[in-house]
């Protein structure tokens, strides 16, 4: 805490030097009576003034709260004499907690702890510590002030609000444990995939009788079973130069979010990894733990600027199962991330990308237009080099669905099964 | 912003109007209160009057210190040239501008955005009625044992002004002791350390 005098302070001894000076000028003692009070100030203000050495602990009613949720940040301040004014601006690597400012508080405090309550709206989801306050203390009668910060660590994970995703990318390879994804094998299931002659140990639920009545022998019908599969989300978390990147970058993280709960609601294991300025993954798994920890990984990701070469050699082997799914988030600006995404279908994995696209539709800005400006081929251009990518990357076997901050995920992720559908014989091949 | 915040803003410009209808009253008594008032006086008096609403307008925490100071010049211009001099009347004086001054000050905090509850409000508001107080209580103390003691005794008068000094130092340590915020914050939620679910 860091000591200073307040304008009071000043105040009063200016005036009751000038009243006492004037006053011997003068030879005139009701002259020093025109600065008595400030006198007086000084004196009781100086008998009670000693160092403030605050304590803080906080408090917090929900330390896992939504989008759009209040929270409650209890702080208590204790080892003060005088009037205490706290002020909390939590702010995480995406963005502030609130895009409100939050008004600060006041406080007077005699030696016992004082709580002080912020009620906060969470606008950003993120992982904030709103234990971090900076603290004012105006001694007694406000001749000195002490200010610092005070920090007592509570940290508040702010999930995004869930997106309802009603489909989702079906897989093309399967385990074997059972989940919602139709397998292309035959076995036991709903979906109708073949007949055979019935045969030792089929059972008799399986004999499809109209095609049986119309032969002399009987047949069963085979059918695709419903299968779990792995999927991994791969974030891109590569800072790339574009306007808005924080945006996009947010955005997939909600996607991400969305994806994950929609997954394990069907027994999948999902797993994430993150492939940037930090290499970090969560193995896959199932349930509603491995949900939090993958919110909680997610949320404490962010962006870093990191030139170091970056690739899949640093991932553990656990992290990525052999023929899992994998979902990647990115804008696809960072060759880096490219060459993964390549080397990934070189490993057997089947991927498919969710293009987090920054770039806005110039149709709007050239109507009415004729002559096209230097914009409007740069943007061409651009236009030209996606597609390219694009097809590259189809060629490899990885499907790519545009998705901008207008579109619903929904759909697409179903551009995205279609555009599977469209280069999946390739993969197969 | 909090609900509070607009409270706040319009309790702080009530209080800017307080602080400055109590600096024209030190103005007024300074003024109407004496026989013959100069007109150099005078023009202090104003022109720190006039300092002291725009000081309060425009947020100037020193700028009030500054208006004070150089209203009350206009009063020493006036006690100079009188050859009576009326000790209660500087008193009074001085506490109207000190409560100004302290008035004008909290206005200003309040203006800032903070919230401050009532139990801030009334520690201010003891505060200040403690300065007052003691300056009332000492100088009336100072003012009765000085014309009380015998002037030609010097040892006596050394007793009387030891006394009134000792007097001062106690009544001070008593008001300021006592007066100590206490009591339970309506914002309580619990013993520090706690998380309350």
């Amino acid at each position: 805490m860091t000591r200073r005098s307040t304008e009071r302070l000043l105040v009063a001894v200016v005036l009751s030097l000038s009243g006492v000076v004037a006053a011997v000028a003068l030879g005139r003692p009701a002259v020093a009576m025109l600065v008595t009070p400030w006198f007086v100030l000084l004196v009781v203000g100086i008998m009670r003034s000693d160092p403030q050495e605050p304590s803080l602990s906080v408090a917090v009613d929900d330390t896992r709260p939504l989008v759009g949720d209040t929270v409650a940040i209890a702080a208590t301040v204790s080892d003060v004499d005088g009037r205490v004014t706290m002020t909390a601006s939590p702010l995480s690597p995406v963005g502030a907690l609130s895009r409100q400012p939050i008004a600060p508080q006041e406080i007077a405090i005699s030696g016992r702890p004082e709580t002080v309550m912020f009620t906060v709206p969470t606008d950003q989801w993120g992982t904030f510590d709103v234990g971090r306050m900076a603290v004012e203390v105006v001694e007694p009668y406000g001749l000195t002030r002490w200010t610092g910060v005070l920090h007592d660590p509570t940290p508040i994970r702010v999930h995004p609000t869930s997106q309802q995703i009603q489909s989702m990318v079906a897989p093309w390879f399967v385990r074997r444990t059972t989940g919602a994804h139709q397998s292309r094998a035959t076995g036991r299931g709903v979906e109708y995939a073949d007949l055979r002659p019935y045969g030792p140990g089929d059972s008799l639920r399986d004999i499809n009788w109209r095609v049986s009545a119309r032969s002399d022998r009987l047949w069963t019908s085979q059918r695709h079973p419903d299968r779990a599969t792995d999927v991994i989300l791969l974030l891109d978390s590569f800072v790339e130069s574009g306007h808005d990147v924080q945006t996009m970058f947010g955005l997939a993280i909600e996607a991400a979010v969305a994806l994950a709960e929609s997954h394990l609601s069907v027994t999948d294991r999902v797993g994430l990894v993150e492939l940037g300025g930090l290499v970090r993954w969560v193995v896959p798994g199932t349930g509603r733990l491995q949900l939090q920890r993958l919110v909680d990984a997610l949320l404490a990701t962010a962006l870093y600027a990191n030139a170091a070469d970056r690739d899949l050699t640093l991932i553990g082997p656990r992290a990525m199962p052999p023929r899992s799914f994998v979902l990647a988030l990115s804008p696809l600006l960072d060759d880096r991330f490219i060459e993964a995404l390549v080397q990934l279908t070189g490993r057997g994995h089947d991927v498919a990308v969710v293009e987090c696209d920054p770039a806005i539709d110039r149709a709007d800005e050239r109507a009415g237009r004729v002559e096209p400006t230097a914009a409007d081929v740069a943007w061409r251009i651009w236009s030209a080099e996606r597609a390219m990518l694009h097809d590259r990357l189809a060629q490899r076997g990885v499907a790519v669905a545009r998705w901008d901050r207008d579109l619903p995920l929904e759909v697409t992720l179903r551009v995205l099964t279609r555009n599977r559908r469209r280069i999946g014989p390739m993969v197969r091949r | 912003m909090s609900e509070a915040a607009p409270t706040m803003m319009r309790l702080g410009r009530a209080q800017a109007l307080a602080a400055v209808v109590i600096a024209g009253s030190a103005c007024w008594v300074t003024v109407a209160t004496t026989t013959r008032f100069p007109d150099s006086a005078a023009r202090f008096v104003g022109i720190g009057l006039v300092i002291f609403v725009m000081a309060v307008v425009t947020g100037s925490r020193f700028a009030v210190g500054g208006a004070i100071l150089i209203g009350l010049i206009g009063a020493v211009i006036e006690i100079g040239t009188v050859p009576v001099q009326r000790w209660e009347r500087s008193l009074i004086v001085a506490c109207l501008w000190y409560v100004a001054a302290e008035l004008a000050w909290d206005s200003m905090e309040r203006r800032d955005g903070r919230i401050r509850p009532m139990t801030v409000a009334l520690e201010r508001l003891r505060e200040i009625g403690t300065v007052v107080v003691v300056s009332l209580v000492a100088t009336v103390a100072a003012v009765s044992l000085f014309s009380a003691a015998p002037p030609r005794t010097l040892v006596v008068l050394a007793i009387t002004v030891g006394g009134l000094a000792l007097a001062l130092i106690v009544a001070t340590r008593h008001l300021t002791a006592t007066g100590a915020a206490t009591g339970d914050s309506p914002v309580n939620i619990g013993e520090p350390g706690t998380r309350r679910r």
